[in-house]
């Protein structure tokens, strides 16, 4: 496998597929981003950062739901798993323990 | 029936998305799209549609090749590309060789092409350079003899042009062995800054600073001095139209200059010597025997041309006479665009280098057309390896890639052959046609691009018969594959010998009239005896005046039949055009006519007539030098008023025209006969006889050469140098004579290669009617019949390429022969050889193949399955 390094975009769409609890596919990965963040972005970049965490492990993918307003195609949802998890965890401690070190002064 | 996004934008995704994804992204576009056309409406909604669509494509989800696995399948790929080579190896053997001439050909002519366009190329400034020329606004005629007020003039108005005059002088030098240098130049101190020449010793920028110094060449060195070491050393020269000797001193030895420069020198001294020595050099504007070279920095061409006409009007005022103007030319078209310069000798011509590389990319179009050809019949015996392909998988993609790798692989082998033979054999071709191609011009860029060219050759001439191939149905039904013959029948073959049958013609007929022309040219009637005419040029003024005594000497020789002089050398280059007025000529402006200086013998020693009058008189100097003798073409001005004995003026001064002779060719075919006035001069002059012409009697040649060189040293200690009439003006058609020889080459080559290709293809046309030529052939037909069969469809193609390519032929030649002053009528013979050298060469290729068939007993072809 490549790096596991989790780039500044992929941890959001990873935090994204998350938070959505088994409900994220490319749509709604976009618009909760857009939501908390304010970022736009095209399905399309969400659908290659996604493809992405897939092939590093991050996430698994399964497909679904059709239905008439997708013109009868079916979704494919992304369900984060221990992997995943572990690496969200870790870039938020790594996170945290720098933070520590922030000196009090800087406001 | 709702709002749908655009077909076209949904045909995209399919297009560029494989179908892992396309659920996916489709699903998701669609329901974007729905949101949108609930909030936006659905013109925009449709809009931003096509804008996601068209950004949607992805590296992760662009189509595969499906299964296609590069790599893997080249190595396979270049294995059965070899061992199909290796077993039909008559069949490869035609097509790589049709390809390898034809790649050969093109090199070759890319080589000459180049080689041609990197004259004068050597220099540092060539891009600022310019030479000056006369110009006549008149009639447009232009030359580069030039007078020094021309040079001094410009550099006066334009103080930032850099000058360098330059100007042919021949000379002796050295005094124990003299050595007759002709190349020798007066030259500008600055001619080393304009013009970069290698030095092997002396400082380029000072060493033509002062008077007497010297400048030599590595070899001339080596000549006077026996070593290139000669820095300092000194030796004598003596000037033969200055008539004064100078005691010079070597201040630089430059390397011997190389071919592809048209500035060619062995020695240069000071232009000061040569003020020194002519007087009128910088008065006269008239005085026009140097060569000006300027270099105008690259942003004030424009100044410099805006400024000439207003320079002249100041320089010349009122008086300036309307024939008198200048004009520039870029250094570097020297080489190439100089043929409508008066007495131009450079054997580069544009037009004809068009002409080749036009030849070069019909023989590369032929050679490939007859590959394709080739390739697509070979197919043939290739359909069950295909169908056991598909059979086993394979998709249209591998079937095409196998056949482009294979004929990219064809071409590579082609062109490495090709240039082993082009580099092997360019000593012999250069010895053949005369040419001194090098490979020195060529650079690694131009391997570079011929590699990419050659690759995209390959991949081109595959894709038609990897397309026939691909095509083919599956072995599923193998009835329909055994019968599946790959692009039999169609237009394309047709299409393609139709095109190699045109080229063919076409440069048949024109390598035919090229050459018919050149012969022409070569054995004009130039209207005098040029044969057994010895040549002797006499160039030291001391000896000029003693040129009757000369005469008389060599008259007495055995075995000489007559001895004259003249001013102008046969071809002359007629550079001493004078004025020509008479009473009641009406004119104001006085005609130009040429002048030749003669002595009574001229007209009866080359064989031309009086027409009207009579010749000068022997021993009445003073009569002959009031006298003079037109040709018919200068009859011609004086029209109906022109009276044996009447009165003339020549440069204003009154002469009595004592006849007329026949109009001769005494100027090389290029351009027409010039009117003429022949008189008698003093020696001293210049145009005063400085050239004797001996006929001798050719049984006993050498022995005649050495009498004439023993009364040639009674006079003089200069070397003795000599050449024949007829030989100088074969010479002067040189260039024709390679245009010549070079289009019936590349000619051959053309139809070689369409002959080649013609066998392969009635080989496999043969194979394929193997048993139809056996069942008729048992049935009683004959060999004549059989013929008929297997060439009916090579004849009809012939015959149409026929009707297109004489008609453009006969056009193309009439337009080049128009270049010629005196040109052949085209004869529709030349047209019939064409065609008949074609079809007798098609027909010898079928009889051929025929009758290899028929030696076979039709029974064993017949039971052979």
């Amino acid at each position: 496998m490549k790096g596991t390094h989790l780039g500044e975009f992929e941890e959001l769409v990873l935090l994204t597929v998350g938070i959505l609890n088994g409900n994220a596919y490319g749509i709604t990965v976009m618009d909760e981003i857009e939501t908390h963040t304010g970022r736009t972005s095209s399905v399309s970049t969400i659908h290659a950062t996604l493809h992405r965490l897939e092939k590093k492990g991050f996430i698994e993918s399964f497909t679904g739901g059709a239905s008439a307003t997708r013109g009868g195609r079916s979704k494919r949802f992304y369900k984060i798993n221990q992997a995943g998890q572990r690496a969200l965890e870790k870039v938020r401690e790594q996170r945290e323990s720098m933070w520590k070190l922030m000196p009090k002064t800087s406001i | 029936m709702p709002v749908q996004p655009p077909k076209w934008a949904m045909k995209f995704l399919e297009w560029t998305c494989s179908s892992t994804f396309l659920d996916e992204l489709e699903g998701d576009l669609l329901e974007l799209f729905d949101r949108d056309l609930e909030r936006v409406g659905p013109e925009k909604a449709r809009r931003r549609f096509v804008q996601k669509a068209l950004l949607s494509p992805r590296w992760h989800r662009l189509p595969k090749l499906s299964n296609y696995h590069p790599v893997i399948m080249y190595k396979s790929h270049f294995k059965v590309a070899i061992r199909h080579a290796v077993r039909h190896r008559s069949s490869t053997f035609i097509q790589a060789l049709g390809l390898m001439l034809g790649l050969t050909a093109v090199f070759f002519i890319a080589l000459y092409v180049k080689y041609e366009f990197s004259y004068d190329h050597m220099h540092e400034k060539g891009g600022q350079l310019y030479r000056v020329l006369r110009y006549n606004p008149l009639d447009g005629a232009r030359g580069h003899a030039t007078s020094s007020l021309h040079g001094a003039t410009l550099k006066e108005e334009f103080p930032f042009i850099n000058l360098c005059r330059y100007g042919s002088d021949p000379v002796k030098m050295g005094e124990v062995k003299p050595l007759l240098v002709e190349d020798f130049y007066w030259a500008d101190s600055s001619f080393f800054e304009l013009f970069s020449f290698d030095f092997i010793a002396g400082d380029p920028s000072s060493c033509l600073d002062k008077v007497n110094s010297l400048v030599i060449t590595a070899s001339l060195s080596r000549q006077l001095f026996g070593t290139t070491n000669s820095l300092g050393k000194t030796i004598p020269v003596k000037v033969y139209d200055g008539n004064q000797e100078f005691l010079m001193e070597v201040k630089g030895v430059v390397k011997d200059l190389p071919k592809q420069s048209h500035i060619q020198f062995s020695a240069l001294g000071p232009m000061e010597n040569a003020e020194t020595l002519y007087n009128r050099l910088l008065k006269q504007w008239g005085f026009s025997w140097l060569r000006t070279y300027i270099e105008i920095p690259d942003d004030r061409l424009a100044e410099v041309e805006d400024g000439i006409p207003r320079m002249i009007d100041r320089v010349m005022g009122d008086d300036r006479p309307a024939s008198f103007g200048i004009d520039l030319q870029a250094f570097r078209d020297v080489y190439l665009r100089s043929q409508d310069i008066a007495a131009s000798t450079f054997k580069g011509n544009i037009r004809n280098l068009k002409i080749f590389a036009a030849i070069g990319l019909l023989i590369l179009l032929i050679s490939l057309l007859n590959y394709v050809n080739l390739a697509t019949a070979r197919a043939v015996t290739r359909v069950k390896e295909v169908g056991v392909r598909k059979t086993l998988g394979a998709l249209p993609m591998g079937i095409m890639g196998q056949f482009i790798v294979e004929s990219v692989l064809f071409t590579l082998v082609g062109a490495i052959a090709a240039v082993c033979l082009v580099v092997s054999g360019l000593p012999y071709i250069n010895n053949l046609l005369g040419l001194d191609l090098s490979l020195e011009v060529v650079t690694i860029w131009d391997g570079l691009f011929l590699l990419v060219s050659l690759v995209l050759l390959g991949i081109i001439t595959g894709i038609l018969p990897a397309l026939a191939m691909a095509k083919l149905p599956t072995l599923g039904d193998t009835q329909a594959a055994l019968n599946f013959q790959p692009g039999q029948g169609s237009w394309t073959r047709k299409a393609f010998i139709g095109i190699q049958y045109f080229v063919s013609l076409g440069l048949l007929v024109g390598a035919f009239a090229v050459y018919k022309q050149y012969q022409y040219l070569k054995n004009f009637d130039l209207g005098f005896d040029s044969s057994q005419l010895v040549h002797i040029p006499v160039d030291d003024r001391d000896m000029q005046q003693k040129l009757d005594l000369i005469k008389e000497q060599i008259k007495g020789l055995p075995g000489v039949q007559g001895v004259a002089t003249t001013g102008e050398d046969l071809p002359s280059e007629l550079n001493n055009t004078w004025d020509l007025n008479w009473n009641g000529s009406g004119r104001e402006n006085p005609l130009p006519i040429d002048i030749v200086g003669v002595d009574q013998d001229y007209f009866e020693l080359i064989g031309i007539n009086f027409t009207d009058g009579h010749n000068f008189r022997a021993g009445y100097a003073l009569d002959s030098a009031r006298t003079v003798v037109f040709n018919e073409e200068a009859k011609k001005y004086l029209g109906d008023q022109y009276q044996q004995g009447q009165e003339v003026f020549i440069n204003g001064r009154n002469r009595k025209l004592i006849g007329v002779v026949e109009n001769h060719h005494n100027i090389t075919l290029h351009s027409k006969v010039l009117p003429i006035a022949y008189m008698i001069f003093a020696p001293g002059f210049r145009v005063s006889a400085d050239n004797l012409l001996v006929k001798v009697n050719t049984d006993q040649l050498s022995s005649q050469l050495g009498q004439l060189e023993n009364v040639w040293k009674e006079f003089s200690g200069d070397p003795f140098t000599y050449n024949f009439v007829d030989e100088a003006f074969a010479e002067a058609y040189e260039a024709e004579e390679r245009f010549s020889s070079l289009v019936g080459f590349f000619t051959l080559i053309a139809i070689a290669i369409s002959i080649v290709g013609l066998f392969g293809l009635v080989s496999f046309t043969v194979q394929r009617k193997l048993k139809e030529i056996s069942i008729r052939r048992i049935l009683g037909a004959t060999e004549l019949q059989l013929t008929q069969l297997l060439g009916k469809d090579f004849f009809v193609v012939f015959f149409i390429a026929l009707i297109f390519a004489l008609p453009m032929a006969w056009y193309l030649i009439g337009q080049w022969l128009d270049n010629f002053a005196y040109s052949i009528k085209l004869n529709p013979l030349v047209l019939m050889y064409a065609v008949m050298i074609c079809l007798v060469l098609s027909a010898a290729v079928i009889v051929y193949h025929l009758h290899r068939t028929t030696k076979i007993n039709p029974s064993t072809i017949l039971s052979s399955e």
